[in-house]
């Protein structure tokens, strides 16, 4: 932040009134390709949300989106996104915290980071295969417990097509996206906070509970919430796994567009525009959040 | 350290079988293409198919166009907001930043209208369109990542410094 500041200031005035007119030219190509394929894309849906199938304005179509089977939707997802995030961000800071502040060889931390940053964009079809083939029906792991430890998962109830086997197939990337997230946090605990704490008496548990996780909980709050958007936006991974038979929003949103699958096609912009609604709102408080955070790590 | 960080080794590896093991899985399953033993027959066919060398191909091409795509439009972004227009940076910061929010669906869906078979630029129509359409979209959803990274490059080495000289 001080560097933007900075670097603003020290533009010398002259060149400022020179040249100020002409500058913003070079930044045409950049404005030119959000406003045609982001920009643009979003306005269009936005107003077609607006607008009944004959075109007049109408906010009814946004009001469509409390139909039953939308609702059911919209829950599904929240809930699957939001189980999905709290287990990223509960293991995930688990994790770092074991691996940053355990005591653990730096080699180990290393190997995690940079298994972490393929791992988090491990996503869609090949992730839905790989959880097929460990925790499907005929999976590695499910085999393994049948013939070796006599345990039956799908017997027991378990379904990798459930909302707990899609919640866990979306903690092999929101896993490592927490821990490369949280991370400078965790490093921003100064050693001297926990020796004063330590100096006047405190024990672990007293330091983890009174000092490390209020200092750590804006960040936590913050990168749980930026995992429910991710959770929320996945549609690849879902769609591998159960096709159409667990009609999250996107899964509804995916077939709106190959089809009209909801006999209006401006229901389906209203649908489009609440999930930007809610994507939006969590990143908003995220980036609160973080602001917030970042109050402790100057 | 003093003592042996026992939970620590134990969540790590915990962790660690996590991340491991479906690949295992994975690898395990394609070696069983042959009933009732392990092969590599699955690679054999695999690399013996036209299909799959072409379609493996037309994911390097795009994945390479994206990157030089977005290579292209962010990194003299990034340089001209720094050097000469440093008050536009939140603007701009901002609106990289929008795919965040917006889900690719969403943005699919967006393209699939405005660019489909009424619009002025029917992109969709043509087999080279909708694969230029699919590499902008790549480069899209990159540019959050993209921009940041260039942009923290760029404050670490003192652009400005640099071009003065």
């Amino acid at each position: 932040m001080s560097l933007t500041a900075l670097s603003s200031d020290t533009v010398p005035p002259r060149s400022r009134r020179l040249r100020l007119n002409w500058a913003w030219l070079g930044l045409v190509p950049f404005l030119a390709f959000v406003l045609l394929f982001l920009i643009l894309p979003v306005v269009y849906l936005v107003n077609g949300a607006f607008q009944s199938p004959d075109g007049t304005y109408t906010f009814d179509t946004m009001l469509q989106l409390s139909a039953p089977e939308i609702v059911r939707s919209y829950l599904l997802s929240i809930r699957l996104s939001l189980a999905s995030a709290a287990m990223g961000a509960v293991f995930g800071l688990i994790l770092a915290y074991a691996l940053i502040l355990g005591g653990l060889p730096p080699w180990v931390r290393r190997a995690f980071m940079t298994f972490s940053g393929v791992a988090s964009n491990f996503a869609g079809v090949p992730l839905a295969f790989a959880f097929i083939a460990t925790l499907g029906r005929l999976g590695l792991v499910t085999l393994v417990l049948r013939d070796l430890f006599g345990i039956n998962i799908y017997g027991m109830g378990f379904s990798l097509f459930s909302f707990w086997g899609l919640a866990l197939t979306y903690l092999y990337f929101q896993l490592p996206l927490m821990v490369l997230m949280i991370t400078p946090a965790l490093e921003g605990l100064r050693p001297e906070w926990r020796e004063a704490a330590e100096s006047l008496g405190a024990t672990r548990t007293q330091y983890l509970t009174r000092i490390a996780l209020p200092l750590l909980a804006p960040s936590v709050l913050g990168c749980f919430l930026l995992l429910f958007a991710n959770a929320f936006g996945t549609l690849a991974t879902i769609y591998a796994l159960t096709s159409a038979n667990f009609p999250v929003v996107p899964i509804l949103l995916f077939q709106q567009i190959r089809g009209n699958v909801l006999y209006n096609p401006n229901l389906g912009y209203a649908l489009a525009v609440g999930m930007i609604l809610i994507m939006g709102l969590s990143n908003t408080l995220y980036f609160i959040l973080r602001r917030r955070a970042e109050r402790w790590q100057k | 350290m003093k003592r042996t960080p026992i939970l620590s080794i134990v969540i790590a590896l915990i962790g660690a079988a996590f991340f491991v093991v479906p690949l295992i899985a994975t690898f395990n399953f394609s070696l069983r293409m042959a009933r009732g033993e392990l092969s590599f027959a699955a690679y054999r066919s695999v690399f013996d198919s036209d299909i799959f060398l072409s379609v493996l191909g037309f994911s390097a091409t795009a994945s390479l166009m994206a990157i030089v795509a977005g290579i292209v439009i962010v990194v003299p972004t990034a340089y001209w907001v720094r050097l000469r227009l440093p008050r536009l940076r939140g603007m701009v910061e901002f609106l990289s930043l929008l795919p965040l929010i917006i889900p690719p669906v969403v943005l699919v869906f967006g393209y699939v209208r405005i660019y489909g078979t009424s619009s002025i630029l029917p992109l969709t129509m043509t087999e080279g369109g909708t694969n230029a359409l699919l590499v902008i979209g790549y480069v899209v959803l990159s540019i959050p990542y993209m921009y940041r990274a260039v942009d923290n490059g760029m404050g670490a080495i003192d652009i400005a410094t640099l071009t003065e000289g």
